[in-house]
């Protein structure tokens, strides 16, 4: 059936992601209701209930543009899903809002300083929308009926029959017209379509209902459908970009080199004030939309007091977007200054901050992510080893847990079982040890390892004696 | 299972089980898309007389400018009108047309909008905006050179 809509909606920039399962490619949403009330397993997320009702608030409030200056901080113990929520809201907003997800440690670089790599991200993180609309007339060519002047001399004359499925009629031509028509060397049967604003010609194909005329054609003939409804469309077409590219390109002369050799170094402050100007300007006249997007920034601990100080600024901005940090420190040292703080992070940006908190999961949600892991990584486990998994993942790590999944895969399959068992987890579980094992096994052997400060000198000494 | 861990399950999934409201949705969601298809069979019909009265515009000018009277048809009537009023009758249609047909395709627009709301999907965002013209677009392209 035809889509009922003269407006076509084409996306400019196409993204290219490598599929592979990564620690967070199970998530596909936030698993919310309508009203956003959160579905205790949906869409990749389990549990967590109070958090992701949050994130879903959040959520409305972007997509409702009502933003500049928001900011919201996931805390919580490690491995309690701050990332995963993050991924959620990233899923949920879909291609249409710019999502940009770094770590906290990516603003160190030695090519540009810690503001610039922050400022670019949060440009990275808005996007500017333009409609523009063309008129044209889109129909197949009937008959072309061109008469020259009999003396030689003088402009030809000539019509042109169009038809659509639906509708067919004849067009006076003009002398720019012909002239441009035989240089297109079009032919009744082409499919053509002419902007009525530049009077350009382009030729989209040969009709299917000529693919009988001729017995041999040229190698380039390509055989479109007869366009369907009126002759004369007018099409309109959204393009979203982000300010950061804009930026990119004004500012150096080969622009996409610099972007695709990565870094782009730094951009000179007049080459923004232009952009923010023309933007400004065109959205006064309602030509141009602002969309602003999120920026994740994960560890945000890892920031330091100039940064921190620098975020406050940013957030003022009216064409800032939503910032989400997350962060699984409690009460630290901020970095670049000797004083605790919540979270590291300085009291005048945490009082900005909304703040949700994750908590640790119950055995029967551990449960649930791993049945899910298992599917996303095309596991195959028996009801008693998941069981066994869940209490691994509770007593020591989730993480460690969901990684045994695919290491008790391997093994299983070099058993030629089809399903994982217990003899195969309680392997996986010997051989790599969890974090806390490791600890006590280094504590044990502390004094076997190289430069540990005990007794070095002891057993210098203990061997000197033997012999 | 019970019937209430039955509906816990079935609001969990997200999914109705009472048929009448289904049936009622989906009666609306009919009615809505008829909508839409009607404005577009009618933008075609506004289409092909504008055609017509083009056509009839651009026959009258192509006639011999010393004929006082032109034979118009209208209905399956013929009528003798002076070729002026033919002309000004035939122009005056001719812009009427345009604008309807503009009016139409706004209408359009909103049943569309209408319809993506009825059946939850989401907004096609932008289409409220003002159009750049040419040269706007001109700068803004090279801008996006190489992306487009």
């Amino acid at each position: 059936m035809d889509a009922p809509s003269t407006t076509q909606v084409q996306q400019v920039r196409e993204i290219t992601r490598i599929e592979r399962t990564g620690a967070h490619s199970h998530i596909r949403g936030l698993g919310l209701n309508d009203s956003l009330e959160a579905r205790a397993v949906s869409q990749g997320m389990v549990g967590q209930l109070k958090a992701r009702r949050a994130a879903g608030l959040i959520l409305e409030m972007i997509k409702e543009g009502k933003i500049a200056g928001r900011a919201l901080l996931i805390a919580g113990q490690p491995g309690t899903g701050k990332t995963a929520i993050a991924m959620g809201i990233a899923q949920a907003l879909g291609s249409d809002t710019p999502f940009t997800a770094m770590s906290g440690s990516e603003i160190f670089s030695l090519e540009m300083s810690k503001t610039e790599a922050l400022t670019q991200a949060f440009r990275r993180s808005i996007g500017v929308r333009i409609k523009e609309e063309a008129e044209f007339i889109e129909g197949e060519v009937v008959e072309i009926q061109i008469d020259r002047p009999a003396t030689g001399t003088g402009a030809k004359i000539g019509k042109m029959t169009l038809k659509t499925t639906e509708m067919e009629t004849i067009y006076d031509l003009g002398q720019k017209m012909i002239e441009a028509l035989t240089k297109e060397k079009v032919q009744a049967g082409d499919v053509i379509a002419i902007d009525k604003a530049s009077g350009k010609i382009s030729r989209l194909g040969r009709s299917f209902t000529r693919a009988k005329d001729y017995d041999a054609m040229g190698p380039q003939t390509k055989f479109v459908q007869c366009p369907e409804g009126e002759l004369q469309k007018r099409k309109e077409v959204v393009h979203t970009v982000t300010l950061h590219e804009i930026d990119v390109i004004n500012s150096r002369s080969q622009g996409f080199l610099a972007l695709f050799s990565g870094d782009t170094g730094e951009i000179k402050s007049e080459v923004r004030e232009q952009i923010n100007d023309k933007v400004a300007e065109w959205r006064e006249e309602g030509k141009a939309e602002i969309v602003p997007g999120v920026l994740f920034i994960d560890e945000v601990h890892m920031l330091d007091i100039e940064c921190f100080s620098f975020l406050n600024r940013a957030l003022e901005s009216d064409m800032a977007p939503i910032l989400i940090v997350a962060t699984n420190r409690g009460i630290t040292k901020i970095r670049g200054t000797n004083q605790q703080s919540p979270h590291g992070i300085p009291i005048d940006l945490l009082d900005r901050l909304l703040i949700i908190t994750t908590k640790p999961y119950e055995l029967d949600e551990i449960k649930q992510i791993l049945k899910i892991r298992c599917e996303e990584e095309d596991v195959e486990t028996s009801d008693d080893a998941l069981n066994v998994l869940t209490k691994i993942g509770k007593e020591t790590s989730l993480r460690y847990s969901i990684q045994l999944i695919t290491l008790s895969s391997i093994i299983s399959r070099n058993r030629k079982a089809r399903e994982v068992s217990i003899e195969d987890v309680k392997r996986v579980y010997e051989v790599f040890l969890d974090e806390a094992r490791s600890s006590d096994n280094l504590r044990e052997y502390e004094q076997y390892f190289m430069f540990n400060d005990l007794s070095n000198t002891k057993q210098e000494t203990e061997s000197k004696m033997e012999t | 299972m019970t019937n209430q861990e039955q509906q816990i399950r079935l609001t969990q999934a997200g999914v109705h089980d009472n048929p009448d409201f289904v049936l009622k949705y989906l009666e609306e969601i009919e009615s809505l898309a008829e909508n839409v298809l009607a404005e577009r069979r009618e933008i075609i019909e506004l289409n092909k007389r504008r055609d017509k009265l083009r056509e009839a515009s651009r026959a009258i000018h192509k006639q011999p400018t010393n004929i006082k009277m032109t034979w118009m048809c209208l209905n399956n009537n013929f009528l003798a009108i002076p070729t002026k009023d033919c002309k000004r009758l035939i122009d005056r249609d001719f812009d009427q047309m345009n604008l309807e047909i503009n009016q139409a395709e706004k209408k359009l627009k909103e049943n569309i909008k209408i319809l993506y709301d009825a059946e939850k999907k989401p907004e096609i965002r932008g289409f409220h905006l003002k159009s750049l013209s040419r040269e706007e677009r001109q700068e803004f392209d090279q801008l996006l050179e190489p992306y487009i």
